[in-house]
């Protein structure tokens, strides 16, 4: 499952920004990849399929770098990129998606709350021009699962509520509540049912498959893009220095991060980067199935060759003081300053740092490193699941209601290049927003103190790459697309699987352990008696759980 | 020539300078960070990534961090908000509390034993958040003020103090008032208040503390954003530290355009939600200090 972080970096809200970043890492799991959740048993995707909206490309936009359409069960689509903003963006629907309905929706907000409706242009704005008013009932991001459970529990449902997939893996009971709490969007979206919203029938299909409960299809997913993570690099101090930034494998990286590192100059070659070892190494994102039997990450041969070359990383101080002592380092703070050079980090990352730093230096920029195996072999690179965020619609409102709510969210999942978007991004133009260069929108003081990403919650939208940095987009996509065959096919893709808890649980503490080998403070030798503690502790209860999901779904 | 004891004895030079040295260094480690804290609340971006963190030395001051976090108007009304609700709640819970310290403290009062049974029962059993809501929420409370002052308008720990407290005053005391004609209002007020000024100072602290930090509260109760009182508009900041306008598309943000330092208003924010304590501790610090004495030597 596409973890917070993770997938707020995708869609370039990663809250990882705060300093000290304790917050986040008490209340999520880091964000490694993690399998599909939802359902609380499996269910694989090809049965899931009857379910989902006929897929119909939306023909109003098309980016100017082609991605990847994905074939591969579960994974996400690489939705392409735009290079330039649209001269003149059209608007994707004719008709007034509402019919002057009044609807509560709660979305998580990361950031600075907007005036309330009341005194908020912006939202007045948009609401004129969806036809009906949407009322925002705007929620902490960190603790929106605490209150999203109260609020199923209670059955105090606003009429839309946005659920993020990685507080759903901590509801127990999501599978019961679903059903109690929220409209089946079956009958309205099945098939060629879905006819009246072309937005929605343009979100790819793995995402809307992740959007299945009990068999019936209840939300509208925020689909997202495949990549968990990448090596970025500074590509302006790399081409200063003269580096290689195509290192072919792990002792390539190793004898590029001596040549780069240099304290008495600051100057460090790393940032935290083990998470992109575990592909580079061949470790399997979660599970290994051969010879009849699930091998999980921890127990393959690769991860402790992975967890000896960090250690020889962490040994020669390769790796910046503060990052190696504390978990607390900014690393974009660090990356920026130029004082590591390569870290581990979402695309979504590549574009906050380019907002931070391009103005004041325009030669500032990033790459992220082309994929390669630690022998020079053939890489495997892992993937995020289709859908990060859901949009639920309260169980019970009249038939003319759930119509006009879905007409609202196919207004909100218009994509990047058209008229709704802009609107519901960036306001109302001259109001909220001037056109600068290249036809940019630029936010101005009334836009910063009234636009907040809210609509956009509402569902989502093909994640195209829509930087205004072409020459980033360009090489952004072209990873993209270059990484896709090296894409992982793992025993479970594209089947749905409720994580159990109890194993969840273990990965932070047992990662925690590996953490300390790789650090030094344990020897590797260490490794195998992690790995017994991790299957004590239920490593072993969960291997018999997956093992059972293949069978059932005739796997194994 | 009296042999004094060695408490009473003058220090020698080096044993003061000690303690001069210890107590500076107690005093600069307590105040050295909130030194920093204001110092980089008030630094540039720069200053900020130039000292990697919290800035020590300053250099490059600006005030971008709090014109962001007042522009919007938001954080203002929170702080309006938060006044509201600490001022009217703690004037109920200082009520409620000195009437139920006072009826608990007088032990021919009708069922005391039992109240004060059920009042050190939550000290024991706290429902859950879920349970709590469900209350809230049926008593008709969500989006309301009162959803932040109701559900903990009460601290058992308080009560309890307080009912302390009130027992300690002699009953020659109470008695002579009751001789005189006087009623238990009456004596509440003209003769045990008086007298209690110390713990009622301190309760009342606690409780103005409790409800100018309360943030869950108003997180699981307040479903209309305008009504957030500050804690939480001010964690909203805290989350992104800088404005997700700009970062959550990346279209529209302006090339040429320096974010708001993050860090910095990351300590802006503590500095607002800091004042308030720090302006009302001084005058409450003298009866913080009596209150805590009297208690230890009467016993």
């Amino acid at each position: 499952m596409t973890s917070r972080r993770g997938f707020l970096g995708l869609v370039g809200l990663s809250a990882a920004a705060v300093a000290g970043g304790g917050l986040l890492a008490a209340c999520s799991a880091p964000s490694g990849p993690r399998p599909g959740g939802g359902g609380a048993t499996a269910a694989a995707a090809d049965k899931l399929t009857s379910l989902t909206p006929t897929y119909t490309a939306f023909p109003g936009v098309k980016p100017d770098l082609p991605g990847t359409v994905s074939t591969l069960p579960g994974v996400p689509d690489v939705s392409g990129g735009f290079t330039s903003y649209p001269a003149a963006p059209t608007a994707a629907l004719t008709q007034k998606a509402g019919k002057g309905g009044t609807y509560k929706a709660m979305t998580p907000l990361w950031g600075p709350p907007p005036p309330g409706l009341a005194s908020n242009s912006y939202f007045q704005a948009v609401n004129a021009d969806i036809g009906a008013t949407v009322e925002f009932q705007i929620t902490d991001g960190n603790v929106y699962g605490d209150k999203a459970i109260a609020r199923l529990a209670a059955g105090d449902i606003p009429e839309i509520m946005v659920i993020p997939s990685w507080e759903i893996d901590k509801m127990a009971d999501f599978n019961t509540a679903v059903d109690k709490a929220f409209e089946d969007l079956t009958p309205y979206l099945q098939g060629d049912k879905v006819a009246p919203y072309p937005l929605l029938a343009n979100l790819p299909t793995a995402a809307w498959q992740w959007s299945v409960w009990n068999n019936k299809l209840m939300a509208v997913p925020f689909p997202t893009e495949p990549y968990p993570f990448a090596l970025l690099y500074r590509k302006d101090l790399f081409d200063a220095g003269g580096w290689n930034a195509n290192p072919k494998t792990a002792d390539e990286l190793f004898q590029l991060g001596k040549e780069i590192t240099d304290p008495k100059a600051k100057r460090w070659a790393f940032g935290s980067i083990h998470e992109v070892m575990w592909p580079t190494f061949r470790i399997p994102q979660d599970w290994r199935y051969e010879g009849g039997k699930l091998v999980h990450k921890y127990e393959t041969p690769e991860f402790e060759l992975m967890l000896e070359f960090m250690r020889k990383v962490f040994a020669e101080e390769l790796v910046h003081p503060n990052v190696a002592g504390s978990k607390g380092a900014n690393e974009k703070d660090l990356i920026g300053a130029g004082q590591i050079l390569v870290y581990r980090d979402g695309l979504g990352g590549w574009k906050e740092l380019l907002q931070q730093h391009r103005g004041k230096n325009p030669d500032f920029s990033l790459g992220a490193f082309p994929l390669f195996a630690h022998d020079g072999g053939t890489p495997i690179m892992y993937h995020n699941t289709a859908a990060g965020i859901f949009t639920f619609v309260k169980k019970g409102l009249p038939k003319e209601q759930v119509e006009e709510i879905l007409a609202i969210l196919n207004w909100c999942a218009a994509p990047f290049g058209t008229k709704e978007y802009e609107l519901s991004n960036f306001g109302v133009e001259d109001k909220h927003f001037t056109r600068g260069a290249n036809g940019i929108p630029e936010t101005n003081d009334l836009g910063r103190k009234e636009v907040a990403y809210t609509y956009g919650f509402l569902g989502g939208r093909p994640l195209y790459v829509d930087w205004p940095y072409p020459d980033a987009v360009k090489l952004n996509v072209e990873w993209q697309n270059a990484g896709f065959p090296f894409i992982e096919k793992g025993p479970f893709d594209g089947i749905r699987i409720q994580r159990p808890s109890k194993y969840s649980g273990l990965q932070v503490p047992t990662e925690d352990k590996f953490t300390d080998i790789m650090r030094g403070r344990r020897p590797v030798s260490d490794a195998k008696q992690i790995v017994t503690e991790w299957r004590r502790d239920g490593g072993d209860e969960a291997r018999d759980f997956y093992l059972k999901v293949l069978r059932d779904n005739g796997r194994a | 020539m009296t042999t004094l004891p060695p408490w009473a004895e003058r220090p020698s030079r080096v044993g003061a300078l000690l303690k001069g040295l210890l107590l500076t260094l107690i005093t600069v480690g307590v105040l050295f960070p909130i030194y920093m804290v204001a110092l980089t609340s008030l630094s540039t971006q720069e200053a900020v990534t130039e000292a990697g963190g919290l800035v020590t030395v300053p250099s490059g001051l600006s005030f971008a961090a709090y014109q962001e976090l007042f522009a919007g108007g938001v954080v203002t009304r929170s702080v309006l908000v938060s006044l509201g609700v600490t001022l009217v709640g703690t004037a109920i819970s200082l009520t409620v509390t000195v009437l139920a310290a006072y009826g608990l403290s007088r032990p021919g009062s009708l069922l005391h034993r039992p109240m004060l049974f059920l009042v050190l029962l939550t000290f024991l059993f706290g429902p859950g958040m879920i349970p709590n809501y469900l209350l809230v929420s049926s008593l008709g409370l969500i989006d309301t003020y009162w959803s932040l002052i109701l559900p903990g308008a009460v601290t058992a720990f308080n009560l309890v103090v307080m009912r302390a407290f009130f027992m300690n005053i002699p009953d020659e005391v109470t008695d002579s008032a009751r001789i005189d004609g006087a009623n238990e209002f009456r004596i509440l007020r003209t003769i045990v208040l008086p007298m209690s000024k110390g713990v009622t100072a301190v309760i009342g602290l606690f409780y103005a503390v409790g409800y100018w930090n309360s943030f869950f509260n108003a997180v699981l109760y307040l479903n209309d954003n305008a009504k957030w009182p500050l804690q939480v508009v001010l964690r909203q900041y805290v989350l992104q530290g800088q404005s997700l306008i700009v970062g959550q598309s990346g279209v529209g943000t302006l090339p040429g355009q320096s974010l708001p330092p993050s860090l910095a208003i990351q300590m802006a924010i503590v500095v607002v939600a800091l004042l308030p304590v720090l302006f009302v501790y001084p005058f409450v610090q003298r009866h913080f200090t009596k209150g805590v004495i009297i208690g230890a030597i009467k016993g």
